[in-house]
């Protein structure tokens, strides 16, 4: 037998392996099964809101973040200072930066 | 996703236990077999299959309308079979140690022509069982009619070029051990 014949036959024994057929009335049973999983059915609406986990883990940068906000909007009452305004921006902005990522890593995984 | 799998996967979202039987009727078959084909464990074939289903419909509001539902479906049932191997004790990389010794092969005789006269299909069964995972379940799942090499490198997260490499050096692996098996028994009974 030459090597191309021998590929050809492993070939078609692969192919020849074997194929399942589910038994009768298995899509129903699994369906009946998944709809006792509390988990199917859940609206995806709700998938566009954020867990209630990653809120808790953001509340204090959110709280920091409207803070540095209200301090822009009045940045007339430091005296038009566009420099100092601009410093305390950054600063806040670096301090929301460092309080989520180090809540998020004290959380571990967020739940979902 | 197509307009079919768009409707279902809605319908199984809403809650529809009807539409929820009719994804499973769908995919099924194809599922078992991959899953069948990657254990090779008949008898655990339909609870990881219901498993599988299981596992889809848990993710299904996550599952993303860009992708394809299909491919995402073998993915999870690929994931079923590797975890089922890893239960039962044979690791994914459990025969990476195997090698294939090469044996004295007799000058007088040929052992394509004895694996011609054997049952390739049984010799093609003992060789994937020496296979690493790592080009076994590629070659196997090339060997699935309706998973093409697209849809095998989505299930095993690596490039399509590296599925087809895979394959490749699989099926030379196996071809290998097919002869040198061969080559073992025929010399064996040449010298009783």
């Amino acid at each position: 037998m030459r090597s191309d014949e021998l590929d050809a036959r492993i070939d078609a024994a692969l192919k020849q392996g074997p194929q399942w057929e589910p038994p009768r009335e298995f899509a129903q049973h699994v369906a009946a099964a998944a709809m006792a999983d509390r988990s199917i059915g859940t609206p995806s609406g709700s998938r566009s809101l954020p867990a209630r986990g990653t809120v808790a883990v953001a509340r204090p940068a959110l709280w920091l973040a409207l803070a540095g906000c209200g301090i822009g909007l009045t940045g007339g009452l430091l005296g038009g200072d566009v420099v100092l305004v601009a410093w305390m921006s950054a600063g806040l902005t670096w301090w929301t930066a460092v309080t989520f990522v180090r809540r998020a890593g004290a959380s571990g995984p967020l739940r979902r | 996703m197509d307009r079919e799998d768009q409707s279902l996967v809605k319908g199984c979202l809403a809650g529809d236990q009807d539409a929820c039987a009719r994804l499973v009727a769908r995919f099924a078959r194809l599922v078992g077999t991959v899953i069948w084909r990657a254990t090779g464990d008949r008898a655990a074939v339909e609870d990881l299959t219901q498993e599988t289903f299981l596992r889809v419909f848990r993710g299904l509001p996550y599952f993303t309308a860009r992708a394809k539902l299909s491919t995402w479906i073998y993915t999870i049932a690929h994931r079923v079979s590797v975890d089922h191997l890893r239960r039962s004790g044979r690791e994914p990389e459990r025969s990476a140690d195997v090698r294939l010794e090469p044996l004295p092969s007799s000058p007088s005789v040929d052992p394509l022509s004895v694996a011609a006269r054997e049952e390739i299909g049984r010799l093609v069964h003992d060789g994937l069982a020496q296979l690493p995972e790592k080009y076994r379940l590629p070659l196997v799942y090339a060997s699935i009619d309706g998973l093409d090499y697209e849809t095998i490198a989505a299930m095993l997260e690596i490039p399509e070029g590296t599925v087809k490499t895979l394959v490749f050096r699989g099926k030379r692996m196996l071809k290998d051990w097919i002869v040198v098996a061969v080559a073992a028994r025929t010399g064996a009974a040449h010298a009783e």
